[in-house]
């Protein structure tokens, strides 16, 4: 469904592409969203537990600054690589593993009429692809960082990655043969025929949901990195920058998630009525914005309500109750595509 | 292989003192329907407090308690009411108190980096020589300005300390039945 523009077709794209790689669903709209989600986590958290949360930095705004002011304080702090640490590794790690979670942004569509800047047919399951590596880097910065709190992370990180990233997989992948398409604008004008993917199958939705909470590292799966037990697991040695870097690997991967989620549950830029290019473009990404830090607020709001599972306990919900789940929506879906034809 | 070989052996004696006085508990996942409430209900007790938050904590430099009477915050020295007995040295669990010799009589002076605020020695002392505040909040900027000597000791605690900076109004506790605490505004 996409519109020509003759000969203003190249640098209309130009434009679109440097708007949704920098501004809207790209590194602006993360580093802002990243932002007020830690600290709206933080907030809630202090709000369940009958106190305050960060307040001092702004006042005003209830320290909604804070988190710019950690973001400073970790830019300047003094970055240490300890001796005995496989170098290479242990510098590249984190860098790898963000940028594998972010690079998905730029085959997502945000729009019903202009392409995203990279158009693959089968974007869907590329998004898939690429999401599904960002868990080999960190296990690789847990080898590298000889440290036992950081091994032990990775290697937890590595057994539940396996065991949520396929039924997380066949939940979506049974939307994609419930729609019969893998790319996701084909998914949401669907969707817009139909009904939103979340009420054509639940089950499909709340398997995705809880393995994207298990992925992300929210609670009550945040095994890899447990506090009280593993410092910050993989990331234990890390100090400074790349703290920051590392801590902010989650949170792009849980906002990266949450677009894939909306699009193809929640029916993506559905409610939108514009058929003007920029406006569909302004609107549908914006729209695509709220519902995905919707589903970002219900993540880190579980935070506050659940305690952490056991490593052979989340493996046991995993690979028994989760992917037991998906294959019955899987099944659903086959059932219901006969019908939606 | 049989169960009873895997069991530990204290079980195993246990078991063969008699089956009828040993209990075993046995722990059941509870059915998947109470699963599913028992989440919704921890779910919506969270959402309640996000929604309606029940504050405890006070925003304390920027709102002050008004403490009751009889708090047990710094206090002073009336170097003439003691009679020197050394009884306040002698109960001091923090090894706060130091005596000094004034007209040939012991007389206490504290370091108030030890101390730890149980006014031990002002209920033991026989006189009532220790005056009481409620000052409790102090921060000094030298490690030396907490040993205080016994001119500093005399006075009240506002004279020689450091000036605290607690602005805003001050708050009473109040309990409620309710919610346990209440900050009520008072002037």
């Amino acid at each position: 469904m996409t519109i020509s523009l003759g000969p203003l077709e190249i640098p209309t794209r130009l434009v679109y592409d440097f708007l949704h790689i920098f501004i809207l669903p790209g590194f602006g709209a993360v580093l802002i969203l990243i932002i007020l989600i830690i600290w709206a986590e933080r907030k809630i958290a202090g709000l369940v537990q009958l106190r305050y949360g960060p307040l001092h930095v702004s006042r005003r705004f209830g320290g909604i600054l804070q988190l710019v002011a950690d973001l400073i304080r970790y830019t300047f702090q003094e970055f240490i690589v300890p001796r005995g640490v496989d170098r290479i590794a242990y510098l590249t790690g984190p860098v790898l593993a963000l940028i594998f979670a972010i690079i998905p942004i730029a085959f997502i569509p945000v729009s019903p009429f202009i392409e995203p800047p990279i158009y693959v047919s089968s974007n869907m399951l590329l998004v898939l692809a690429i999401l599904s590596m960002a868990p080999i880097f960190i296990i690789i910065t847990g080898y590298a960082s000889d440290n036992k709190f950081a091994f032990i992370g990775s290697l937890r990180e590595a057994f539940l990655m396996i065991s949520y990233e396929i039924p997380f997989i066949i939940s979506i992948l049974s939307m994609a043969l419930l729609f019969k398409s893998l790319d996701m604008s084909v998914v949401v004008s669907s969707q817009a025929n139909y009904l939103p993917g979340v009420i054509l199958n639940p089950l499909a939705a709340l398997v995705a949901y809880i393995a994207i909470i298990r992925i992300t590292g929210r609670f009550p799966f945040e095994i890899s990195e447990a506090e009280s037990e593993l410092v910050m697991g993989p990331y234990t040695e890390y100090s400074g920058l790349m703290y920051g870097v590392a801590m902010g690997i989650a949170y792009i991967k849980l906002y990266v998630y949450s677009i894939l989620y909306s699009i193809v549950f929640l029916g993506g830029w559905l409610p939108i009525l514009s058929t003007n290019l920029v406006e569909s473009y302004f609107i549908g990404s914006f729209i695509i914005l709220i519902k995905a830090s919707l589903l970002m607020l219900i993540a880190v709001f579980l935070r506050s309500v659940y305690p952490r599972y056991r490593v052979d306990q989340a493996i046991r919900l995993g690979w028994s109750q989760v992917l037991i789940l998906s294959i019955i929506s899987l099944i659903w879906s086959l059932i219901l595509s006969y019908f939606l034809r | 292989m049989h169960i009873s070989e895997e069991l530990d052996p204290r079980i195993k004696e246990l078991i063969s003192r008699g089956t009828d006085k040993v209990k075993i508990l046995s722990v059941k996942t509870p059915p998947p329907g109470r699963v599913v409430q028992r989440n919704i209900d921890a779910l919506a007790t969270g959402f309640k407090y996000v929604v309606k938050p029940m504050r405890m904590t006070i925003d304390y430099p920027y709102k002050d308690i008004e403490y009751p009477d009889g708090y047990r915050g710094m206090f002073r020295v009336d170097a003439d009411k003691c009679i020197g007995c050394s009884l306040c040295d002698i109960v001091c669990p923090a090894d706060a108190i130091r005596l000094v010799l004034r007209d040939k009589k012991k007389v206490p002076t504290i370091n108030w980096g030890r101390c730890i605020f149980c006014h031990f020695c002002v209920d033991i002392c026989p006189v009532e020589a220790f005056e009481t505040y409620k000052v409790h909040d102090v921060a000094f900027y030298r490690f030396e300005d907490m040993l205080t000597t016994l001119q500093e000791f005399t006075k009240g605690p506002e004279e020689y300390t450091p000036p605290r900076k607690v602005i805003g109004k001050k708050f009473r506790v109040v309990i409620d039945e309710n919610r346990g605490l209440r900050y009520e505004s008072i002037g």
